[in-house]
């Protein structure tokens, strides 16, 4: 199994020796295919699982290939098929992308580790390689800002890598073992564990309040990349998050907690991106902001799942159900934005229009995907948008002081449905602002259509038959889960209330777009104070400016006390010269203390104290 | 009288003398090079063959007093590991002095000698062996330190000595002490001043820590090792991150528990203070090596940095730790090497010394910049690379000792070990426009980053190769 999770990586490294584009795509492609029949050949029972542990002495490494770890593994090595695809028509064919091809393979690695990890060892293994593999994908383009968002991507993902070891430490320390279900001892910290990790996976979910790479990292990187990133790299985030739940299952009291923490934070982070991404001209960026507005979709379903505990079947099934919609809507909507780059060579979205006509394909798959993350029935996001709210109305029932989340809940997917307006009508409606190159239909111009359409292709499939999905699929891979309410659900999904909702979602949507455009609300710049970044600067250039007063007194103190010390020795050396009697001969001279020089003199004077010191010290234990 | 610890500790005496043999052409090449290998298989010959723990007394200098050797768990820790490098250390030395062509064969006498002089210190059965070979390998290094011949490389010589001697001193007194006290400065599990007053305990571990503190560069006393980069490349790899400065930390080791002991340790009461002292070390040199812009000179506060984490584990005096720290004592010495070795290669390929110039010199020299990433992944404590498993046994080590400020401590010295390492590699493989070439495998100055680095993973992988010896070390030490 082992084999089939490193086979992206070793065609990555392959890459390295293939200096052609095509080639290096071929490979992986047949990496890919050969890691996903493996993992299908695991699901089916066809192929055992042999090799699944990797025992070490004093080691062990162990794969699972079963249950929503499996599956999101399958959507992962999806997302990299289709990246793949759009790598041939992204990159010149014959510039040297081996980097880029192994960075992309390790990444894809990292991923499939961290979601077929069978104890949080093995996942975290896979998301410190996932983490750094990344980075490089970031600063790939070696372009300014890319290296400032790498940075900040690298140094936030090593922080958060940090406290999931201290977590880590933790719960071996306490429970000795790594399992996803160890138990704990009465003395166990279990808030404090639960607390640390999910700051540690939350930086790789795009939390509020450690977001801010987001939406710096995935704009830079290379379109076929950030695809990735935004879509299936973000979501071992909120995997680790359900894995915390799980983990704190075992300690009802804390589990409550911590789920309305989940809750809240997921309610903050889906207003803040959708109200960023309101604000943003440039389509990435904007895509970004919805990346972190869509996981907190996901983080309320979990925290909804934990807060009610073994009733919170609807939040869990809703939460991971929008994973994977998310994960296949989100990197087409970045492989098409990609795609109008290409042509138009920016996404400055009040500059473009009128592209419908000379993308027609991109066009249609960017219907598909919009109106899969606003919530068109039909579609996917429609259904994992509707179960999570019926959770959330669930956890609105227990608690009511929650009420406001609700309505919250609707106003941000109005305001994602406005959003996606701007972005279809902006970009592809309407007449054409400036010239544009139609394409050249060649064989990498299909197969970019063809990457994209394997995921417009998901996004139906998912949001066709919904209740088969979530009951038949979902329900049966989180098994393990009944705490968490894995066991207590039922799927309502198409029913007049959950359309009422959206529609009402849809109409202040609209309403929004009218009055944005209307008296020109999203060009509103925030004040630079309200941004973390700011503030994270200052801190920074603070330490900067302080650190090098320091060495500059430091040092001006250290050439002082040089230059004092090179006057005693000169006159050190002058005395010395003085009592020297000026031998003649060169034996004499030899042997004059003349060539006796400063270090010499220095080990006698020590050894000298050395006695001195003896003597006293004798009689001091006598 | 012990065969293998004659061989390991003599036979580089003669090596160094055949440095010198006319008829040999090659002998400066070759004479080193076969001498560390006796020497490695020797060291491992020790914990093959039964009876390796006893002393063997070489020379009754006066009653009581002697010179005597043996190979119990740490001694042949710290001697397999300096032994183990010995061999890709010299590898390398061959090849950078065949590039700089500057008084091989006496460069060589010292660098053989100085295998004398660790093997003695890491292999002595009382402390009057110990302090021995400690003032020797001072004397026999200074030549190294020197050996460009420069106004700079006089100037680090000079402080050098300065630190090492007035160190030395230091641990003179601090052997009086002892003798004056205990009656004998053989080494025994438990040591030797259980039933001191507390008093002289504090005085006699003080005095050591200032001592062996100089050579293990805790934080005030550390100024000799950034200033001796000056000196070649082989030799800071070998001496300034394993050797001499594994000497200091060994020295610590040896004399806290072996003279000391666990017991009287403590009685003095001084772990916190000591313990604060490594942290500062800790957190105060990865902030230099920030600064730093010169490649050698951000290892080397690298180093100091470092030698904080081992420091701080004999200072606790609590076993998890200290088996924490005895991993890294052997995964720093391995890491820090690797990262030497391609500072060096760089140089002598290059020409380039310093970090900011570094730009696209990963797709000049991708193995060596390859071998520099890992070894600096594995400083920063990434999975799994040898230098994660220090931080995770010295993290449950914190936890059982219940000292969790501990934690933080490493926790963010592992974050600024990242803001200093990780600008080289970005630098290295993301800036520039180089095409990708390779430097081609066959010089040993290539090659022997290449294969620490993959030793470093597979110690990585592979936490067996160490931990069982480590745990037995700290099993002799603390009962």
């Amino acid at each position: 199994m082992w084999l089939f999770v490193l086979a992206p990586l070793f065609a990555g490294v392959l890459c390295l020796a293939l200096r052609d584009l095509r080639r290096q795509v071929a490979l992986s492609v047949v990496a890919c295919l050969f890691a996903g029949g493996g993992l299908i050949g695991l699901w089916t029972g066809v192929l055992t699982d042999a090799g699944a542990e990797l025992v070490l002495p004093g080691a062990r490494f162990a794969l699972s290939a079963q249950g929503i770890g499996l599956l999101l593994a399958g959507f992962a090595l999806l997302l990299w098929l289709a990246s793949l695809l759009f790598s041939l028509s992204w990159f010149q064919p014959h510039q040297d992308n081996s980097r880029y091809m192994l960075l992309l393979g390790a990444t894809c690695t990292g991923i499939l580790i961290t979601f077929l990890g069978a104890d949080f060892l093995t996942l975290f293994l896979g998301f410190e390689l996932m983490s750094l593999a990344s980075w490089g994908l970031v600063i790939h383009t070696q372009k300014e800002d890319a290296y400032s968002a790498g940075g900040l991507y690298l140094y936030l993902g090593m922080g958060g890598g940090l406290l999931l070891l201290t977590s880590l430490a933790l719960l071996y320390y306490y429970t000795g073992s790594f399992a996803f279900d160890a138990r704990f001892p009465e003395t166990a910290p279990v808030a404090a564990i639960a607390l640390l990790m999910l700051a540690g996976f939350g930086v790789k979910a795009g939390m509020v309040p450690v977001h801010i790479w987001l939406p710096e990292a995935h704009p830079a990187a290379p379109v076929p990349a950030s695809a990735l990133l935004s879509g299936i790299l973000i979501k071992t985030g909120a995997y680790g998050v359900l894995r915390t739940l799980g983990l704190a299952a075992s300690v009802p009291a804390v589990l409550q907690n911590l789920g309305l923490t989940v809750l809240l934070l997921g309610i903050i982070t889906m207003t803040f991106g959708v109200v960023m991404a309101l604000l943003q001209h440039e389509a990435k960026r904007m895509l970004a902001f919805h990346s972190i507005s869509q996981m907190g979709y996901i983080l309320t379903g979990l925290g909804v799942a934990a807060f009610l505990g073994a009733q919170g079947g609807e939040g869990l099934v809703g939460g991971v159900y929008h994973m994977l919609n998310h994960s296949v809507f989100k990197a087409l909507l970045f492989l098409t934005a990609g795609a109008v780059y290409l042509h138009a060579h920016h996404l400055h979205m009040y500059k473009l229009g009128g592209m419908y006509r000379i993308l027609p394909f991109t066009f249609a798959f960017a219907l598909v995907a919009a109106m899969g993350i606003t919530g068109f029935p039909g579609l996917n996001g429609f259904a994992s948008k509707t179960i999570i709210h019926h959770g959330l109305v669930t956890a609105v029932q227990a608690l009511p002081r929650l009420a406001w989340t609700e309505k919250v809940f609707t106003v941000v997917s109005a305001g994602t449905v406005c959003s996606f307006i701007k972005f279809i009508w902006f970009i592809f409606a309407g007449e054409p602002k400036e010239e544009v190159t139609p394409p050249r239909y060649t064989p990498a111009t299909w197969m970019m259509v063809a990457g994209m359409g394997l995921l417009a292709l998901a996004v139906i499939a998912l949001g066709v038959f919904p209740n088969f999905v979530s009951e038949k699929v979902l329900v049966p891979a989180l098994g393990g889960l009944e705490a968490l309410g894995a066991g207590h659900f039922h799927a309502h999904i198409y029913s007049g209330h959950s359309l009422l909702d959206i529609g009402k979602a849809f109409a202040l949507g609209a309403v929004i777009f009218v009055a944005g455009v209307r008296w020109h609300l999203f060009h509103i710049s925030l004040p630079q104070w309200l941004s973390m970044r700011y503030w994270g600067q200052l801190v920074v250039q603070g330490a900067e400016a302080s650190l090098t007063g320091t060495e500059r007194g430091w040092d001006r103190l250290m050439a002082a006390l040089d230059s004092k010390l090179e006057r005693w020795e000169h006159a050190g050396e002058e005395l010395l010269q003085q009592m020297d009697c000026r031998p003649r001969s060169r034996l004499e001279r030899a042997m004059s203390i003349i060539n006796l020089n400063f270090d010499t003199m220095l080990v006698m004077a020590v050894l000298g104290l050395i006695l001195l010191l003896y003597f006293p010290l004798a009689s001091l234990f006598a | 009288m012990n065969v293998l610890i004659l061989i390991a500790v003599a036979l580089p005496v003669l090596g160094a003398v055949a440095v010198w043999l006319p008829s040999l052409r090659r002998a400066p090449l070759v004479a080193p090079l076969l001498t560390a290998v006796l020497v490695a298989l020797a060291v491992a010959g020790l914990k093959l063959m039964p009876g390796g723990g006893e002393t063997s007394t070489w020379w009754q200098v006066a009653p009581g007093l002697s010179i005597a050797f043996r190979a119990d768990e740490a001694a042949w820790l710290f001697a397999m590991l300096a032994a183990a490098l010995w061999v890709p250390a010299t590898a390398y030395a061959n090849s950078y002095m065949a590039h700089h062509r500057h008084k091989v064969r006496r460069f060589f006498t010292f660098f053989t000698l100085s295998l004398t002089a660790t093997m003695g210190i890491a292999l002595s059965a009382n402390f009057f062996t110990l302090y021995l070979f400690y003032e020797l390998l001072t004397f026999v290094t200074w030549p190294l330190v020197i050996h460009n011949e420069t106004p700079g490389a006089r100037r680090a010589g000079r402080i050098y000595l300065i630190y090492s001697l007035a160190g030395a001193a230091v641990v003179l007194a601090a052997m009086v002490a002892t003798w004056w006290v205990a009656g004998t400065l053989d080494f025994t599990p438990g040591g030797l001043l259980a039933g001191a007053s507390p008093a002289v305990i504090r005085l006699t571990v003080i005095l050591l820590t200032l001592g062996f503190g100089v050579k293990a560069a805790v934080m005030p006393l550390h100024a000799w090792l950034p200033a001796a980069m000056v000196a070649p490349t082989p030799v800071s790899a070998l001496l300034h991150a394993v050797a001499v400065v594994n000497a200091g930390c060994f020295g610590l080791l040896r004399t806290f528990y072996s003279v000391v002991g666990s017991a009287a340790l403590e009685a003095a009461a001084l772990s916190t203070s000591l313990l604060a002292l490594a942290s500062i070390t800790i957190i105060i040199g990865s902030i230099f090596a920030l600064r730093q812009d010169l490649l050698k000179r951000r290892l080397a506060y690298s180093t100091v940095s470092q030698l904080g984490y081992i420091t701080l584990g004999v200072f606790s005096g609590s076993p998890g730790l200290l088996l924490g720290s005895l991993m890294h004592f052997v995964n720093h010495g391995l890491m820090k090497i690797t990262l030497f070795f391609c500072a060096g290669a760089i140089i002598t390929r290059t020409g380039i010394e310093h970090i900011s110039k570094m730009e696209g010199i990963g797709r000049r020299m991708p193995w060596v910049m390859g071998a520099f990433t890992l070894a600096a992944l594995g400083m920063v404590g990434i999975i799994p690379i040898n230098g994660f498993q220090s931080k995770w046994f010295l993290f449950q080590g914190a936890l059982t000792a219940g000292r969790p400020e501990v934690i933080v401590i490493l926790l963010a010295s592992a974050l600024l070990n990242a803001f200093y390492f990780f600008p080289i590699i970005g630098a290295a493989f993301f800036k520039g426009e180089e095409k990708w070439q390779s430097e081609g495998l066959s010089s040993a100055l290539i090659w022997t980053p290449v294969l620490t680095a993959a030793l470093c993973i597979v110690f990585g992988l592979i936490p067996s190769l160490l931990h069982p010896f480590a745990a037995e070390t700290v099993q002799s030490l603390i009962n």
